[in-house]
């Protein structure tokens, strides 16, 4: 089959390689000089206009920096939280609501960073930890399998949540392999690598209408859960972890088991009481009717009204109790311990 | 180290800019420790196997040439055979025949078998590299190669990284050659290089990507049990392992040429054949014809009867069909294209028959491989009814298991609408379109990737367009090369 290299003959054959005298055509030249600019200018819209023309990048980024910001409060004034969570505490917490349920004690800052698991976090606490981030809790707002999943976000994490140690650290734990290892250290470095899945993203919503429904719809995947005794040693090892991090730059963990309609609720608990972390259950998983979620496992207004309320309920009672209970709020058994009792609501 | 990823880019950088300004014998023996790098990248415990499996057929090769002693002579071709196919069926047939042989214990009542304490580890490349390996063993035994005197040429014959982990199978008498010769720089090889690499990266990144969050969505969740849905996934993975497969092809040859090599095409539009021997024309070249070389000829080809023939044909692909895994769906895979194939052959047949009964000529439609006219409607309607035969193969190449495709095959008598298929059917038919004009440009025009033979300005535009598109549409996930698994 001719192609274009049917041109090349041995007249055309020069000594030196690309480098030496008469290396590659001009064309050539034109394509390298070219290809490294576009990549240059969608490295800078990926770094400054990206953030501004989609609103969920946006947020996140204004997100992560205000929780780089947070600072322990002078004596006498509410404690600083971080809130940290993917999607469920995206919808599941009424931002408002909680705010002025926790106002005596607390003065919550919000990170919700979507489709993210339990290493995007740890990493990323670690990262904003070791760059100044000081907050007096940090409560970390997740439901049980994203606990325990292995799973990163992948490029997004490198490049917005990790830090070059981060990834070393993440890599050595969970034994990655070196080509996701470099392509992770790339997107660290580079905004394009580490967002292009949600420029991708963006763009194809905007020409393909519903293209993001869909997406959501055919690749719904229902997760695997391990059983509760797999599930209680993962929790046990990453509770503890988490609260050793935070304890190294003087934060009190606290962990939220988010209402997803999935089970290990009380394998996480029963972690807790070993670990001595603090295991809020201010909800019960399945306790909610089906029309307090948008789907399958996302609060809407109304669920999200009734977990933050309860969930404000919690801490405040916790933070007054001197943390004297881990599990000071099991939803397990609303009425007698203090979570929300399920069965009132209407 | 995966194809679409920067450290592959960088490898690549590196190892050709180097390479160019060394004299032919230093560059072979980089090459050849690039390629060891490349490989041992994925795990460097494999590199044993793929240097003994080197030095003993190295070895073996040049006693068969130097013996003129025909016992001897197959004795040692029969040597290194076994040994090859040893190495190929341990790792890669052995976990099969243990859960086969577990399982049929349980049915027969031995339970608790702890069959998964020895779970081996596909070496990557194995299959690629031991065809390469009997080519060149059987090519010396029949005397239509001379066996190699450098152990180094060998090593970077077998080794060569483009090549090294899913082909093309290069055969020797193509290959070898390039390797014993000193290899010269010319400018527009190394421009088509370039523009291989781009198109192979807009074919894996942008098209197959793309398709395979529909076809895994289908395959791996069973979200849509039912025919629309089965088609879209069915479609999605038909276009999926194309753009897949000859993307991987292409950026392998591309990354050949940058150092002066030529590989051997592997696809040529497959999806335009209007008969399923025209399909093997064009579908994973390289393995068709050694499969037809090494396998069918040696069989007796077509040169002992009809039957014969479709028994041949049959073997072929049922063992092409077991070359791709340990796996029944792969022998059904192979078997649908083995009793087609032989279909095809026996109405050929039976219509040069009836023509010369009638003492009339062949008119040109009746040659399966030559349409008369390509844009012709019944063209048309040939190539979509050979699409979906092979479409009909793939959901047993797919699907996990042989209850799996058949749960496929009974989803297809379920008809449900959700106003989600009509979104995915306009992303997969966007997809699908830009292929086939792509793949109707190279058809027509003769060209080995979209704007060969154009001046070189145009075809730096095209260049360009092609990192624009794959740099906002590449669905930026980490999919490995299907073909990487074989």
């Amino acid at each position: 089959m001719p192609l274009s290299t049917s041109s090349s003959n041995a007249a055309a054959a020069r000594p030196g390689g690309p480098g030496g005298p008469g290396g590659l055509t001009r064309g050539t030249w034109l394509l390298f000089a070219l290809t490294a600019l576009l990549l240059t200018g969608v490295e800078l819209v990926s770094n400054y206009g990206f953030n501004h023309i989609s609103a969920i990048q946006r947020r996140t980024v204004r997100d992560i920096g205000e929780a780089r910001r947070l600072r322990s409060a002078p004596p006498g004034q509410p404690a600083t939280a971080l809130f940290a969570g993917n999607s469920l505490m995206l919808h599941g917490i009424d931002v408002e609501r909680l705010q002025s349920g926790v106002s005596a004690e607390m003065r919550p800052t919000f990170l919700p960073v979507e489709s993210t698991y339990y290493h995007d976090f740890y990493y990323g606490l670690e990262n904003l930890l070791r760059h100044g981030m000081r907050p007096q809790y940090v409560i970390l707002c997740l439901g049980p399998t994203f606990m325990v999943s292995t799973q990163i976000r992948g490029e997004y994490s490198a490049h917005y949540l990790f830090d070059a140690q981060g990834i070393v650290e993440y890599v050595r734990e969970t034994h990655t392999h070196p080509t996701e290892a470099s392509s992770l250290l790339f997107a660290h470095f580079s905004a394009f690598y580490g967002g292009r899945k949600e420029m991708r993203s963006y763009l194809l919503t905007r020409l393909i209408p519903g293209f993001f429904e869909m997406i959501k719809r055919l690749t719904y995947r229902h997760g695997i859960v391990p059983n509760d005794a797999e599930l209680s040693r993962d929790f046990e090892v990453r509770l503890r972890a988490l609260r050793d991090l935070c304890a190294r730059y003087g934060a009190r963990f606290i962990y939220v088991i988010m209402p997803s309609r999935q089970a290990g609720e009380d394998a996480t608990l029963e972690a807790g009481i070993r670990t001595g972390v603090p295991v809020l259950l201010p909800v019960r998983n399945f306790s909610l009717p089906k029309d307090y979620y948008i789907d399958e496992f996302h609060l809407n207004e109304k669920g999200a009204a009734v977990f933050s309320d309860a969930l404000a309920g919690c801490l405040s009672r916790l933070v007054r109790s001197g943390h004297a209970s881990p599990t000071a709020c099991d939803g397990r058994n609303a009425a007698a311990v203090g979570g929300t009792d399920t069965s009132r609501i209407p | 180290m995966l194809f679409d990823t920067p450290i592959y880019f960088l490898f690549l950088i590196f190892v050709v800019s180097l390479y160019w300004r060394m004299g032919w014998r230093k560059q072979n023996l980089f090459l050849l420790v690039a390629s060891y790098f490349f490989y041992g990248w994925w795990d460097w415990r494999f590199l044993f196997l793929i240097i003994t499996s080197t030095v003993v057929d190295f070895y073996v090769a040049k006693w068969i040439s130097a013996s003129t002693n025909p016992v001897h002579r197959k004795a040692l071709l029969t040597f290194s055979l076994v040994l090859n196919f040893t190495f190929l069926g341990f790792f890669k047939y052995f976990d099969f025949f243990l859960d086969s042989f577990s399982n049929f214990l349980d049915v027969v009542g031995v339970h608790n078998i702890p069959h998964s304490l020895l779970r081996i580890i596909l070496p990557p490349g194995i299959s690629f590299y031991t065809f390469q390996e009997v080519a060149y063993i059987v090519d010396v035994y029949f005397g239509k190669l001379e066996a190699a005197d450098s152990l180094l040429d060998y090593a970077l014959f077998i080794g060569l990284f483009p090549h090294l982990i899913a082909g093309p199978i290069q055969r020797p008498s193509h290959l070898l050659p390039q390797v014993q010769k000193p290899r010269h720089f010319d400018a527009a090889t190394f421009l088509d290089g370039c523009m291989l690499i781009l198109s192979g990266l807009f074919r894996k990144c942008v098209i197959a990507d793309n398709c395979a969050l529909l076809a895994n969505a289908y395959f791996e969740n069973r979200s849509s049990a039912d025919l629309v849905g089965t088609l879209i996934g069915v479609y999605a993975f038909a276009w999926q392992i194309y753009g897949d497969f000859s993307g991987y092809s292409d950026i392998a040859r591309g990354s050949a040429q940058l150092m002066g090599f030529h590989f051997m095409v592997n696809f040529r539009q497959p999806y335009l054949a209007t008969s399923l021997q025209d399909f093997w024309r064009r579908w994973h070249i390289s393995l068709s014809t050694w499969l037809r070389d090494y396998l069918y000829i040696p069989l007796g080809g077509n040169r002992l009867g009809e039957r014969r023939t479709y028994a041949n044909l049959m073997a072929t692909m049922l063992l092409g069909g077991l070359w791709h895994g340990a796996n029944f769906t792969f022998v059904i895979w192979g078997g649908i294209h083995g009793g087609w194939l032989s279909l095809e052959r026996f109405f050929q047949s039976t219509q040069q028959r009836i023509f010369r009964l009638n003492s009339r000529q062949l008119p040109p439609s009746a040659d399966l491989n030559a349409p008369a006219k390509p844009w012709a409607i019944s063209v048309w309607l040939q190539r979509a009814f050979i699409f979906h035969i092979v479409c009909f193969s793939w959901i047993f190449f797919r699907a996990r298991s042989l209850g799996d495709a058949f749960s496929i095959l009974r989803n297809l008598g379920k008809f449900v609408w959700i106003p989600e298929y009509g979104t995915a059917g306009l992303f997969l038919g966007c997809l699908i379109l830009l292929m086939l004009l792509l793949d109707l440009r190279l058809e027509t025009k003769n060209e080995e990737y979209f704007g060969a033979s154009m001046p070189e300005y145009p075809r730096v535009a095209v260049g360009l367009t092609l990192v624009l598109l794959t740099v906002l549409f590449a669905a930026g996930q980490a999919n490995a090369f299907i073909y990487f698994q074989f």
